[in-house]
């Protein structure tokens, strides 16, 4: 155990994962880095935020696959690969290319399952980089995980700290069912404690980071690093909340949001997506739905506008949900 | 001249070969009385193509298919029953009802489904072909598609791809003649599509698709060369669908006697028995005894269909997930 | 490829929205022989006119489908059969036949209505697959709510069954094992008081409890009660009453009570109201709620313009009601609304209460036994029938003094009530 950063979480959940199983196999753009190129280096990158680093060297290029800049072909061979009996582990550099190979994901390999009558698996990982906050522009910062949450026959993972990372990549990779593994680029140098062998986190449990009377605030991904300071700071005013982590967002854990607004009537989700059908929707609509009658005040989601990612820094800064509107929502809520 | 295949062999081929015409044929009859629901896309006319090449592979070797892939499928093995009944859409179907015919697959028998996406299929297949060159084991993974998929993105990427990663994959293009609605002549910017598959740095042919013989030679050679760790190949094989695009098409984009000419002209069943007679190879008693068969398995398979019950409505949200 | 003798042709489905199709002409004779194959008639649909070909071959028997007719896919439109078959078999075949329906229509196939939003959660497929397994090695697995409220009642954690997500426990097992805790008497932490020896039922909270119960942890939780006490001369109002037993009028001194509060009342609006939170709404009529025991639970139908009914009429209304409440017949429009409740436990003995207000109204009155008690007037002991009355009212609309009022004018009312 010891202080590792959730860059490193992943990485060493490869690792690991690839020395106990044969079948796996990692493919994607630049994921050892170098190949063809002039100084005949290869691991140039290991990835290009560093997760899949030392993976080439150790298990080999029939098993670490850089490929060429083709998404729909590497998620659809990801696809076929795993029909075949591999466990790919498929990286799409940055989430927002889900738009190219969007077919492989939501007609292909999230369909398999049923569509061949529940008769073939498809273990097959798909890692992918979102969010904003880096100025890396509109079409390299969105949090889209929402549309393949809507998707049936995907898992949809969020995690948002390293030891949660190691441990949902672990049984992401151990998971029969085809998953989209969403890892926020601002949190790859955050350090967590974290053991050092294998370990598995359960998909459609959530974590409590705080217990609280007041207020439930259920936080997605990056924005659980800001839900928790406000969580703390209001505390100290006498305004507690439980702070619930769904940690996968398909499945989700209704179960615990739902038991926690029981105590508390309140309700505020922060989602760094874009507000309309966004997960933070979704959620107030369950408990609206569900636990209409624990509400004491109506439910406030805290997301992005609705716009694409600006440029600009001060606007980045503008657009990202952080703490002072995370605590403004909580106040709102505490109103009535 | 010698046979290029065993009489047992040769007969077998046939016996495919004829499954799935009669198969067709006999859907054609089906749907019209609309008891079949959605749609189906009918292989009739391009036996030779799927058998050809699938008489060289076993269920150890992967295809994946188009949204056309009924042939593909009896080729490669599955059961005829069982797809009959997943194509009525009932629960002892191959899919238990829930893929139809655009989505049959059998991966016990190495065949990884039809694809309603054009274009869905070879991506895939090269999933499956890295598989093959990680085991070692001389498997291989085909593609099948149209003149239609060639111009689809995913497939460029796709043979890029399996040659920039060397793996055992080969693609079979159908050139019917026509994606759609729309002649390949006008679709193809270059007119070529062996020609695009060598652009992209694997060695590619063209054959008759109307001549089993020509198709099984080509396609055993190429496969052959996959086995040996050559790497991808491509495999053009000309030919015609006897029924429109889908069923119910009223084909207005082909004139009028057409079909009528290439059924005289261009069907591989008819050329099957010519040379296999002409040569000494097969009898044609041989040949219709087989035909009378072929009917009755079809026969049969109907009938079974149209008396089947259809899946229960509990199976509506089961196999979504393996577990959730 | 049928051997059957006879043989069908239906309007054909051509294309996947084709629903019906119109004959525009005929291209063969009746009675002449038909290949398979052979165009059979033109049929015209929303999209295309095309040539339905023959099945099959044979003779056709039977032309059902006059040009210019419109059928739907799959209806008869013509027999075919071996050359041999009788008249009569065609008919018959023709009467018995059923067309295939192939539309779209709901229930025409399993329309299935699956609107649920929710996830399946653990469906038919084998569960315990690597997935779910890994996480907890060995501990149970538990939801972190639950976890907390058993942490909060001492409970252990692993003689609890799990009925939650994939066998998680939840929230519900928690509290339902706790309720199994106090009933075998092992000393549960928090939660009811009296342990029993022996097993009592098991009552899970209906949904009108539960929402009786909530609503008044509210009210005693969020609303500032504070009482008021006093002693009502009941003399006067016990000899009125008498009186109108004698004269065969069925009465109660509890509606005699209920008269006297209604008229006070129209006295003291501010008592008479409704608190919104922000508002508080006076009202001229006075609806009065009255707390009546049902099997079911406390209900308060109200008596509406109770200030302006008589007490038999007032009576016949409480009666009235009060038998429709454990009947459990009331209307929604019967409970709601009420200005003020009044509670009465006299007929238990009970001396003296507190009651709980009935949010939005902003007091209650609770009315104990009518008693003989020793009282002084003008100097003197004397036994007199006394009723013990308590007010408690909402101190953030009703100060002490307008209460203290209300409760006086009560107390003359009562006590110098004339017949009427």
């Amino acid at each position: 155990m010891s202080q590792k950063s959730f860059r490193d979480a992943l990485n060493e959940a490869l690792h690991l994962e690839m020395e106990r199983d044969g079948t796996i196999i990692v493919l994607g753009e630049d994921v050892s880095g170098g190949a063809g190129g002039t100084s005949g280096q290869r691991e140039a990158s290991g990835g290009i935020f560093g997760v899949t680093k030392g993976l080439l060297p150790k298990f080999g290029a029939d098993r670490v696959i850089d490929t060429p800049i083709s998404e729909s072909a590497i998620i659809g061979a990801a696809g076929g690969a795993a029909l075949a009996g591999l466990r790919p582990v498929a990286e799409l550099m940055f989430a927002d290319f889900v738009g190219v190979s969007m077919d492989q994901i939501f007609n292909q390999m999230a369909k398999f399952r049923y569509m061949f009558g529940g008769k073939t698996r498809c273990p097959a990982v798909v890692r992918l980089a979102m969010g904003a906050g880096m100025n890396m522009g509109a079409q390299h910062s969105q949090s889209i995980y929402a549309l393949l949450t809507a998707v049936p026959g995907l898992k949809v993972v969020v995690p948002s700290n390293a030891y949660d990372a190691k441990g949902l990549l672990i049984q992401a990779i151990r998971d029969d069912d085809p998953v989209m593994f969403f890892e926020h680029k601002a949190l790859y140098p955050r350090k967590g404690e974290v053991p050092d062998g294998a370990y598995t986190i359960p998909f459609g449990e959530a974590n409590l980071l705080r217990e609280g009377e007041h207020v439930t605030v259920v936080a997605i991904g990056r924005m659980v690093v800001f839900a928790e300071k406000v969580v703390d700071t209001l505390a100290k005013e006498g305004i507690t909340c439980d702070l619930i982590d769904p940690r996968t967002t398909s499945p989700l854990d209704e179960e615990t949001i739902l038991e926690s607004v029981e105590n508390t009537g309140r309700l505020v989700v922060v989602d760094e997506s874009n507000p309309r059908c966004s997960v933070a929707a979704d959620i107030c609509a369950i408990v609206a739905e569900k636990g209409f009658h624990s509400l004491k005040a109506a439910p406030r989601s805290v997301t992005a506008p609705h716009s694409p990612v600006p440029f600009a820094r001060e606007l980045e800064r503008a657009y990202v949900p952080g703490p002072t509107r995370i605590e403004a929502a909580i106040r709102e809520v505490m109103k009535g | 001249m010698t046979a290029p295949l065993s009489a047992e062999r040769l007969q077998r081929a046939y016996r495919q070969m004829k499954t799935i015409r009669e198969f067709e044929e006999r859907l054609h009859v089906e749907i019209a009385t609309g008891e079949i629901p959605g749609f189906t896309h009918l292989y009739a006319g391009q036996e030779a193509v799927a058998v050809g090449v699938c008489e060289h592979l076993d269920d150890a070797d992967y295809i994946v298919s188009t949204h056309r892939g009924h042939g593909h499928c009896i080729a490669k093995g599955c059961d005829v029953q069982g797809m009959m009944l997943e194509i009525y859409g009932r629960a002892d179907g191959l899919c238990k009802g829930k893929g139809g015919s655009m989505h049959i697959a059998d991966v016990t028998k190495g065949m990884l489904g039809a694809n309603a996406i054009v274009g869905g299929g070879p991506p895939l297949a090269v999933g499956a072909a890295i598989a093959c060159r990680n085991r070692g084991n001389r498997t291989v993974s085909i593609a099948f598609g149209g003149d239609g998929s060639c111009n689809q993105g995913t497939v460029f990427e796709a043979m890029n791809m399996a040659v920039v990663l060397k793996v055992p994959a080969i693609f079979v293009i159908e050139d019917n003649g026509y994606s759609e609605h729309t002649g390949k002549d006008y679709a193809v910017g270059s007119k070529d599509i062996a020609g695009r598959a060598r652009g992209f740095g694997m060695p590619a042919e063209r054959c008759d698709g109307s001549d089993f013989f020509a198709v099984y030679e080509a396609a055993g050679r190429l496969i052959d060369n996959a086995r040996r760790g050559e790497g991808p190949s491509t495999l053009e094989a000309t030919i015609t669908r006897f029924y429109g695009h889908f069923e119910g098409d009223p084909q207005l984009y082909r004139a009028k006697d057409e079909v009528k000419r290439q059924r005289e002209t261009m069907d591989c069943l008819k050329n099957f028995r010519a040379r296999v007679t002409a040569e000494g190879w097969l009898s044609a008693a041989t040949l219709d005894a087989i035909d009378g068969q072929v009917l009755a398995v079809i026969d049969a398979a109907v009938a079974k269909a149209k008396a089947s019950p259809p899946p229960a409505e509990s199976e509506l949200e089961t196999d979504v997930y393996i577990s959730y | 490829m049928s051997t059957d003798r006879v043989r069908p042709v239906t309007m054909p489905k051509w294309g996947i929205e084709m629903q019906e199709g119109t004959v525009t002409a005929w291209n063969v004779e009746l009675g002449r022989h038909v290949d398979k194959g052979d165009a059979l008639l033109d049929v015209e649909t929303e999209k295309i006119v095309n040539s339905v070909e023959s099945p099959a071959s044979g003779t056709l028997r039977r032309m059902l489908a006059p040009a210019g007719d419109t059928f739907p896919v799959g209806a008869l439109i013509a027999v075919l059969s071996d050359p041999d078959v009788a008249e009569t078999d065609i008919d018959a075949f023709v009467t018995n036949f059923k067309p295939f329906d192939a539309s779209f229509a709901e229930g025409s196939t399993a329309a299935a209505a699956a609107t649920a939003p929710s996830p399946p959660t653990a469906p038919a497929a084998p569960v315990a697959e690597a997935a779910a397994d890994g996480a907890a090695e060995g501990e149970a697995r538990v939801s972190p709510i639950a976890r907390r409220l058993a942490d909060k009642l001492g409970i252990d954690l692993s003689q609890v069954t799990g009925t939650g997500r994939n066998g998680r426990i939840s929230k519900e097992d928690v509290e339902a094992y706790a309720a199994t805790l106090q009933q075998a008497g092992t000393p549960a932490a928090a939660v009811v008081v009296i342990g029993m020896a022996e097993p009592v039922k098991r009552e899970k909270l209906t949904s009108m409890r539960s929402t009786i119960a909530r609503r008044l942890s509210e009210s005693k939780r969020d609303l500032p009660h504070y009482r008021l006490v006093a002693d009502l001369d009941m003399d006067a109002l016990a000899t009125q009453r008498a009186a109108m037993v004698a004269a065969g009028e069925r009465v109660s001194i509890n509606d005699l009570l209920l008269h006297a509060v209604a008229v006070a009342l129209r006295q003291h609006p501010r008592l008479n109201a409704q608190f919104t939170g922000d508002e508080l709404l006076q009202f001229e009529q006075v609806d009065l709620a009255v707390a009546v025991a049902t099997p079911g639970g406390l209900v308060t139908p109200i008596v509406r313009n109770a200030a302006g009914l008589s007490v038999q009429q007032i009576a016949t209304a409480v009666r009235e009601l009060a038998e429709r409440a454990r009947a459990g017949k009331l209307a929604r429009e019967e409970i709601t609304g009420g200005t003020f409740t009044v509670s009465n436990l006299g007929m238990f003995g009970v001396r003296q209460f507190d009651a709980i207000i009935n949010p939005p109204q902003v007091a209650i009155l609770a009315i104990g036994a009518m008693e003989e008690r020793p009282v002084a007037r003008h100097g003197a002991l004397a036994v007199g029938r006394v009723v013990t009355v308590t007010l408690s009212s909402d101190h953030r609309v009703v100060d002490g003094a307008d209460a203290a009022a209300f409760l006086a004018t009560l107390k003359a009312t009562v006590a110098g009530v004339t017949a009427g």
